[in-house]
C-alpha cells in the first residue's frame, strides 16, 4: 500500500471535513443564489449541485496532470533510485500534517494557503463575473474557478501527486482526491446548517486526522 | 498620503483570509447572510465588506444595532412611519428599510430584537413587503440582509426569545468570525498598525512595544477582541507616546493573565480532578448566567473545549 489512489480518496474523505468550514459556506452561498425554481425542484438542485462539483474537479484534476506531470520530469532528475524516497517521505510529512491539522494540532499548517493567494486574486474577479449563476455551463465554470480557491488540503494533494510518476496518474490521483471531498461539500449544500455542526465537533475532527497519520505512517513503513 | 478608511479592514492570518475569501464570494450574491462571532470582533466591518464588494456598493448601507433600538420605537425605526401616526409623529419618516433602498441593511446584535419585530421582518424577508406604522398601503423595498450576532441564536429559540422560522431564514449561510486569540500572528500585525493610525489621528507619535511587551500581549486571550486591543493601543499611545513599552507598562489584567494567579495547594488526602473539573464548569456556568461561549473563556478554554467537557460530564 503507498499513498496512492486510496490515500487521495481518503485523504479527500477525511480531509473535507475541514473543508466545510469555508468549502461549506461557499456552497451554502452557490445553493441559495439559484433561482427559486431551480432550488424548489431537488432534482434541479441536486444537477446544479453537481455541476459545480464536477468543475471543481476537473481543476484538481487538471493540476494533478500537471504536477504529476512535472513531478515525472523531476524525479528523473533528482534520480530514479533517490527521487521515489525523497518525494514518499515528502508525501507522508504531508499527510501527517493535513492530520495534525485536522486534529487542532497544527493550526499553523493553513498557512500554507497563503502560496496560492496571488492566483486566486486573478481568478476571483472572473468568478464574480459568473454569479448568480443560471445555467449548467456557467455552474461547471464556476466550479473550475472554485477548485483553485487557496486550500492547504488541496495543495498538500498536489504536492503528494508530483511523486505519482506521470501526468495521467497525477491526474487520477486528485480525481480520486476530489471523489472524496464530494460526500461532505454535496450534502453542505443541502443540510448546510447541519454538516457545519457536524463538522466542528473536535472528536470527529480528531479521530479522522489521526486515521490520516496512521494511513500515511503505513504507507511510509511498507513502501520504504 | 491617503487616510484610511474607518471601514478597512486589518488581517493577515490565514483564518481571518479564509473567511474574507468566502465573504467576498458571498458578496458577489444576493443571500442573505449571517455573521456569528464574539463581540469586538468586526462584524460591522465585515458587513460593510460584503456591501462595498456587492454589486450594490453604490446604493446606502445603513447599520441598525438591535439592541440598541427601544422597544416602542423599534417599529418605526425599521419601517417607517406617517406623520400623526401616533403621538409625536410630527412628520413622515421613512424608516431604515426605505432609507437602505437598492442597498444593505445590517442587522447588528440581532439575537435582542423584539418577537413583534421579528415577525414583521421575517414577513419582509419572505416577500420584499412592509408596512409604515399608522400606513394602510403596503410598501417595497429591494433590500439585501446581513445579520450579526454575538448570541447563540439556536438556544434563544430554544429558550423562546427568537422565533424560530426567522432562525431557519436568517441561518441559511453562517459566517464564523474567528475571535483575535483564535487569529494566529494578527495580534502582532494589528498592534503596530492601528498604533501608527491612531498616532496620526492623535497628532502624536506611536509608541514601540519592545518584545517583552509583545509576547505579553500575543499571549494574551483578548476577551474583547479588535475593540480591546484598540482601546489598549489609544490608551498606551497616550500614555507612552514616542516612547519605548515594556511588558511592565501593560495594564495589570494583560500581565496578570500571563502569571500563576493559582493559590490552590493540594491537600494531603488528595483530590479527584474529574469532580475538580466538573465543579470549575458549573462554576463558569453559574458566573455566567449560562453563556457557554462567555464561561470557556473564563476557564481559557476554546469553545469547543468547553462543549467537549459539559458532553463529557453530561452537565449540559
Amino acid at each position: 500500500m503507498e499513498i496512492g489512489y486510496l490515500g487521495a480518496f481518503l485523504m479527500g474523505l477525511f480531509g473535507a471535513l475541514h473543508c466545510v468550514g469555508m468549502c461549506g459556506s461557499i456552497m451554502g452561498v452557490l445553493t441559495f443564489s439559484l433561482p427559486m425554481e431551480t432550488r424548489k425542484s431537488p432534482a434541479q438542485l441536486m444537477g446544479y449541485l453537481s455541476y459545480y462539483s464536477l468543475g471543481r474537479i476537473l481543476s484538481y484534476t487538471l493540476a494533478g496532470a500537471v504536477a504529476g506531470g512535472f513531478g515525472a520530469g523531476l524525479l528523473f532528475q533528482i534520480s530514479p533510485q533517490y527521487g521515489h524516497s525523497i518525494l514518499l517521505l515528502t508525501a507522508t510529512l504531508l499527510m501527517i500534517a493535513v492530520g495534525l491539522y485536522l486534529a487542532g494540532w497544527f493550526p499553523a499548517f493553513a498557512r500554507i494557503e497563503k502560496a496560492g493567494a496571488p492566483i486566486w486574486k486573478k481568478l476571483e474577479p472572473l468568478g464574480r463575473k459568473l454569479l448568480p449563476v443560471s445555467s449548467p455551463l456557467q455552474a461547471v465554470l464556476y466550479g473550475m474557478i472554485w477548485g483553485w480557491l487557496p486550500c492547504g488540503l488541496v495543495y498538500s494533494a498536489l504536492f503528494i501527486a508530483l511523486g505519482q510518476g506521470s501526468m495521467l496518474q497525477g491526474g487520477v490521483f486528485m480525481l480520486l482526491f476530489g471523489l472524496g471531498t464530494l460526500p461532505a461539500i454535496m450534502a453542505t449544500g443541502i443540510f448546510a446548517d447541519q454538516i457545519l455542526r457536524f463538522s466542528r465537533n473536535p472528536q470527529l475532527r480528531m479521530f479522522a486526522g489521526v486515521l490520516l497519520i496512521l494511513f500515511a505512517l503505513t504507507g511510509l513503513i511498507l513502501n520504504w | 498620503m491617503n487616510k484610511p478608511s474607518k471601514y478597512e479592514i486589518l488581517g493577515k492570518s490565514p483564518e481571518f483570509e479564509t473567511l474574507l475569501r468566502s465573504l467576498d464570494i458571498a458578496s458577489a450574491t444576493d443571500v442573505t447572510v449571517i455573521l456569528t462571532g464574539e463581540s469586538g470582533t468586526g462584524k460591522e466591518l465585515l458587513a460593510h465588506h460584503i456591501h462595498k464588494k456587492s454589486r450594490r456598493h453604490d446604493a446606502p448601507f445603513v447599520a441598525i444595532n438591535c439592541a440598541a433600538l427601544p422597544e416602542g420605537l423599534a417599529e418605526s425605526e425599521f419601517f417607517g412611519h406617517i406623520k400623526g401616526a401616533f403621538t409625536g409623529a410630527v412628520s413622515n419618516n421613512p424608516g431604515r428599510i426605505s432609507m437602505a433602498e437598492g442597498g444593505t441593511l445590517f442587522l447588528d446584535e440581532i439575537g435582542e430584537m423584539c418577537l413583534d419585530i421579528q415577525a414583521k421582518l421575517l414577513r419582509f424577508l419572505e416577500s420584499g413587503e412592509y408596512q409604515p406604522v399608522g400606513s394602510l398601503k403596503q410598501r417595497h423595498a429591494n433590500v439585501r440582509l446581513v445579520a450579526a450576532t454575538n448570541a447563540d441564536l439556536r438556544k434563544k429559540v430554544e429558550n423562546g426569545s427568537f422565533r424560530e422560522d426567522l432562525y431557519y431564514r436568517l441561518n441559511i449561510i453562517p459566517f464564523h468570525v474567528p475571535a483575535l486569540r483564535e487569529r494566529s500572528g494578527d495580534v502582532e500585525l494589528l498592534i503596530p498598525e492601528i498604533s501608527k493610525r491612531l498616532a496620526s489621528e492623535y497628532q502624536l507619535p506611536a509608541p514601540v512595544y519592545n518584545k517583552a511587551a509583545m509576547d505579553c500581549l500575543r499571549r494574551y486571550s483578548w476577551p474583547g477582541n479588535i475593540r480591546e486591543l484598540r482601546n489598549l493601543c489609544e490608551r498606551m499611545l497616550i500614555l507612552f507616546s514616542g516612547r519605548e513599552i515594556h511588558d511592565g507598562n501593560l495594564p495589570r489584567e494583560i500581565r496578570h493573565q500571563q502569571q500563576s494567579r493559582w493559590t490552590f495547594s493540594l491537600p494531603d488526602s488528595g483530590i479527584k480532578l474529574d469532580e475538580l473539573e466538573q465543579e470549575l464548569l458549573q462554576q463558569a456556568l453559574e458566573k455566567t448566567n449560562g453563556n457557554q461561549s462567555k464561561a470557556a473563556r473564563i476557564l481559557g478554554l476554546t469553545r469547543y473545549a468547553f462543549m467537549y467537557r459539559l458532553k463529557k460530564y453530561q452537565l449540559q
